[in-house]
């Protein structure tokens, strides 16, 4: 497929590394210039990124770069957020507990 | 045998650690803040970064001590980190128990300014049927007082107030009269464009301990532009009545703010350095807001967002400058990020309180007797919409006003720790969501965080003053300007 203003290019990503949830957070990141059709095939993650007819001179290997940097990010926020699920928990019982918001 | 142990064992070469729960937002390629679950923050770059989320932070490193100072990680010396997160949180979380601490009296409608830029659907100034009256404003009372909050500030807003000056006097009176048994720390304010401010009025302030909120929008010709009214002398009489009124109630006792028009635009150094002349301590650099005649005058969409965020940055490079040659003056809304950014203290200001501050941080009781969320809502209702009209003072119970599902759904669906993007945002904790904003704009009180202009223009800012904190010279400023707020 072509790669221009008002085409689309693929980006893959193994779904054995990266989990689905990542990959659309960062599809939304970028939505404010691209849509982003996503698609699970087999072990792959295929992301169909639609570049804007009225945008000239796009970068098509920095919008590439830009969104698996995004995809990466996405990933390390996963694993922020798996690991510190439980001391998030305590964190805000602790915050929550004196408020006098619950009642006996 | 020595009395001291080895040195080897106080230092331990690559200890287990444990992540805290925290958030990262790009500054620019390769560079990220992040901050903790209750607001600490600090900045590195991507190899830390992704060094410290895999565990391969080596714990005699100097960025090791600094991420667990800061509480993003903890190791077997430090488990006490969880509480003392909590602790943090709960600070920052306190106002919320507090509930509704600002009550807004909009007793009139009537104004005798014709601003193309005025955010609400003012009336000409003969037109009485605009006016609240001492019955809706008795009910408003009895409501704003069954808020838990200890302090309670009424604020007149219009229209211009002073037009109804008869009920402002009569209000004052009451909640007074209320707070001899209350006892709640009771503030009031007038938002006058002081046009007619006289000795009366002012002798009245002084007695009550009234403050003033004024509107000054730049030099004589750009402030007459923006603030028509017959004579064309809003500037000369803004200018006397802030002279007459600090003579009167003190330097302390009157504050004003600007709004940026687009023939404010290239005259930011100007504008600031009319308000260094009168005397003022800060400016507050505000954008148009979209709502009222803003909308219906197109004065809203003659310049966007990107323009403003330009004219801001050179505003807060100014000041800086400013500051810098020895003269303390601070830019209002950097200064209530910073003291997010840099106290425990929340400084309650509603647009960047999440849960968000409608109803709950601030409270509108309209001429008419409605009730709003915010003064934005308010807005939105004279231009017909009613999303944010949470109760009546004639029919409905301070129950019914804020379990109103107006409020609460805006309040729950708004909410930024869950809001997408947000929700993986570092500058959250210093944010908040603006459900009146994004409803006006984007259809709904979330928003489409990609293309918000809420969230564009915070986002800029808070790169811009992480950006200037990285220099010694202006950190030292915006240093002091966290206790001014």
């Amino acid at each position: 497929m072509t790669e221009g203003p008002g085409s689309s290019i693929v980006v893959s990503f193994d779904s054995n590394v990266f989990s689905i949830s990542a990959v659309k957070r960062a599809a939304y990141r970028l939505s404010a210039k691209f849509a982003v059709e996503i698609q699970v095939i087999d072990s792959n993650i295929d992301c169909r990124i639609s570049l804007p007819p009225d945008i000239k001179d796009i970068d098509v290997e920095e919008v590439k770069r830009s969104f698996r940097v995004e995809v990466l990010d996405s990933d390390l926020r996963e694993m922020i957020s798996n690991e510190t699920a439980a001391e998030r928990t305590a964190i805000l019982a602790y915050a929550f507990s004196a408020t006098g918001i619950q009642k006996e | 045998m020595s009395k001291f142990r080895p040195a080897s064992d106080f230092g331990q070469a690559n200890r287990t650690y444990r992540l805290l729960p925290f958030r990262f937002t790009a500054l620019e390629e390769n560079r990220y803040f992040l901050s903790n679950i209750a607001g600490g923050w600090t900045v590195l770059d991507r190899l830390p970064l992704e060094q410290l989320v895999r565990h391969q932070l080596s714990s005699t490193s100097q960025t090791y001590e600094d991420l667990k100072a800061k509480q993003f990680l903890f190791d077997g010396d430090s488990d006490v980190a969880l509480d003392l997160l909590g602790l943090q949180l709960r600070t920052k979380l306190r106002p919320i128990k507090d509930f509704t601490g600002l009550h807004i009296f909009v007793v009139t409608l009537r104004c005798e300014h014709s601003c193309p830029y005025c955010q609400v659907s003012r009336q000409s100034d003969d037109k009485t049927s605009f006016d609240m009256t001492e019955a809706i404003a008795r009910k408003a009372l009895d409501l704003a007082f069954r808020s838990p909050s200890p302090h309670i500030k009424i604020e007149f807003q219009g229209g211009e107030p002073l037009l109804n000056w008869p009920l402002i006097k009569f209000i004052v009176s009451e909640a007074l009269m209320i707070n001899q048994l209350q006892r709640r720390d009771l503030q009031f304010v007038i938002a006058t464009n002081l046009a007619l401010i006289t000795e009366e009025h002012l002798s009245f302030c002084h007695q009550h301990h009234i403050h003033i909120s004024t509107s000054l929008d730049g030099p004589s010709d750009l402030h007459n532009l923006n603030r028509p009214r017959a004579g064309r002398d809003s500037y000369e009489r803004a200018v006397e009545g802030i002279l007459h009124a600090r003579q009167r109630l003190g330097m302390d006792a009157v504050s004003a703010l600007m709004t940026t028009t687009s023939g404010s635009l290239n005259r930011v150094e100007e504008i600031i350095d009319e308000y260094v002349r009168l005397g003022f301590d800060g400016i507050f650099l505000r954008p148009l807001s979209p709502y009222g005649f803003a909308i219906k005058t197109k004065a809203y969409s003659k310049y966007n967002g990107a323009r403003w965020l330009e004219f801001y940055k050179a505003g807060l490079q100014y000041i800086l400058e400013i500051n810098k040659n020895g003269h303390k003056f601070v830019e209002q809304y950097a200064a209530t990020i910073l003291t997010k950014m840099l106290t425990p203290q929340n400084p309650g200001y509603v647009d960047l309180m999440s849960p968000s501050g409608i109803g709950i941080g601030a409270v509108v009781y309209n001429y008419d007797g409605r009730i709003f969320a915010s003064d934005e809502g308010r807005m939105l209702a004279e231009s017909g919409d009613d999303t944010f009209v949470i109760g009546n003072v004639h029919t409905s119970t301070y129950e019914d006003v804020f379990t109103s599902p107006n409020l609460l759904d805006a309040i729950e669906e708004s909410y930024a720790g869950s809001a997408p993007m947000c929700s993986d945002c570092a500058f959250e904790p210093h944010c908040g969501s603006d459900p009146v904003f994004h409803h006006a704009t984007q259809g709904d009180f979330v928003g489409h965080k990609p293309t918000s202009e809420f969230c564009n223009r915070n986002m800029e800012i808070f790169k811009v003053l992480v950006k200037h904190f990285s220099n010694k010279d202006d950190q030292a400023v915006l240093r002091s300007w966290v206790r001014t707020v």
